[in-house]
């Protein structure tokens, strides 16, 4: 009796471990784990805007001293900047299509500043040499660069979330399990070459 | 027979076309010509003499045992097209180039005939290899000798500035001479590193004999074959800088 009793058991046991592993293995943790990496690959494109932002100001007083006459130019960068810190975009409001325009077009407002800035520094050939202005400079090509890859990371991972969720057998786990995952909003690309880093000439 | 001929022909034309200058994905490219990383320099277009190799090798190899950090020197001839900037990241990230969860690892990516040379930097790296030291390195230690058609020179000088920055010196201009002390040092840490190593392999054995375990039994996963010059899993993010001499 307590024989078959134990049998039972281990029966139950095996069902419940299979049963887990066939769904695992159907792909019922896929859409979470997709979900996490895009916002992860979010929070990179996110760092890397930052991280443009906080060389600014610096960029902007190497200029001045030297280019003092450009006064629209670094004005333009100052405000093009204010207007692109002040939408931030978090996990939360990240599903939002209307939002990530917005910081889109104020994140593309800021790399026409500064390339207008750059630009206008080639005519002083005092402030190319100066080794500040040079550090800085290839500071902003790398994070112009950095800004790229995390983009275009994103709108793989993107992708791929948005691809999992509306084929089979995503689509499925989606309905019956994570319905409050919506279809994710991917950067557009307004040209051609919007995932690549605008070209900064010195 | 014929048709097959023919075929045959076409095929063989095909890779003509792909092996001269034709515009190829990334993807394709590194697929189809840097599938497996299997040195620490890999000079497909042919800058480095023996000697240069030898010596370039022997700093790598005792930089990667000290630090674990893996630098890689890459040359090729030609990027189909590809901005090297797009070919540095997904090459270093194919490979894996640096510790996995570190992301220590670097590449050095030479293009002769595109007159390009960049420092691709991975995660792990950035805050002591930053952009602007990248960019001292490249144009005042590697291009110099670059101009004068003198590769081999600008390549060493480049990983030892390279080298140095990540071991916490910053390059300002030339690279500095011999630093007698820090070779001391290095020579006495790879010492006791050896004896260490000794020591726990010779440990182990007499452990894992003791019980017969299934503990260190290789499992499908982790093969004896994979070699010491694979990368490590690291990640890149686009950090570094480019140059053009």
């Amino acid at each position: 009796m307590s024989v078959i009793q134990g049998y039972r058991w281990g029966f139950k046991a095996a069902a419940m471990l299979l049963i887990g592993a066939v769904l695992s293995g159907c792909g019922i943790n896929k859409i979470p784990t997709l979900d996490e990496q895009a916002k992860a690959a979010w929070a990179q494109v996110q760092n890397q805007y930052q991280r443009r932002a906080d060389l600014i100001p610096n960029l902007v007083e190497v200029v001045k001293g030297y280019a003092a006459h450009e006064q629209d130019t670094l004005t333009a960068v100052i405000e093009a900047r204010a207007k692109a810190t002040s939408i931030q975009v978090d996990a939360g409001t990240l599903d939002n299509p209307d939002k990530l325009k917005q910081f889109q077009q104020a994140q593309d407002g800021l790399s026409g500043a500064l390339n207008r800035l750059m630009v206008v520094s080639e005519r002083y050939p005092d402030l190319k040499a100066n080794q500040n202005f040079l550090a800085l400079q290839s500071q902003l090509e790398g994070t112009e660069n950095r800004i790229a890859v995390a983009r275009r990371d994103f709108i793989q991972a993107v992708q791929a979330y948005n691809t999992e969720i509306r084929t089979f057998p995503g689509r499925l786990w989606h309905s019956v399990m994570y319905s409050d995952l919506p279809i994710r909003a991917n950067f557009e690309a307004t040209s051609a070459d919007a995932d690549k880093a605008p070209q900064v000439k010195f | 027979m014929g048709a097959r001929g023919w075929l045959f022909a076409a095929v063989l034309l095909c890779g003509q076309v792909m092996a001269a200058d034709a515009p190829v994905s990334v993807e394709t490219l590194i697929a189809e010509q840097f599938a497996q990383l299997d040195g620490r320099i890999v000079d497909r277009a042919g800058l480095l003499d023996a000697d240069s190799t030898a010596t370039l090798k022997h700093t790598l190899d005792s930089h990667e045992q000290q630090t674990g950090e893996q630098i890689v020197v890459v040359t090729l001839d030609s990027l189909h097209g590809n901005t090297l900037e797009d070919f540095g990241y997904q090459l270093g990230r194919h490979w894996g180039v640096g510790e996995k969860g570190k992301n220590s690892g670097a590449l050095l990516i030479v293009v002769p005939k595109a007159h390009q040379v960049r420092i691709e930097v991975g995660y792990g790296l950035e805050d002591r290899l930053t952009d602007a030291q990248s960019s001292v390195i490249i144009n005042q230690v590697i291009i110099p000798p670059f101009k004068q058609n003198r590769f081999a020179q600008g390549i060493t000088a480049g990983v030892n500035a390279m080298v140095q920055v990540l071991g916490g010196k910053p390059v300002h201009g030339k690279v500095s001479q011999k630093n007698w002390v820090g070779w001391i040092f290095g020579l006495a840490a790879l010492f006791v590193l050896v004896i260490g190593f000794v020591v726990i392999k010779y440990g182990r054995r007499t452990t894992s004999s003791d019980d017969d375990d299934d503990d260190d039994a290789p499992r499908p996963g982790d093969s004896d074959k994979r070699s010491d010059s694979a990368g490590g899993g690291g990640s890149f993010g686009g950090a570094g800088a480019t140059g053009n001499w």
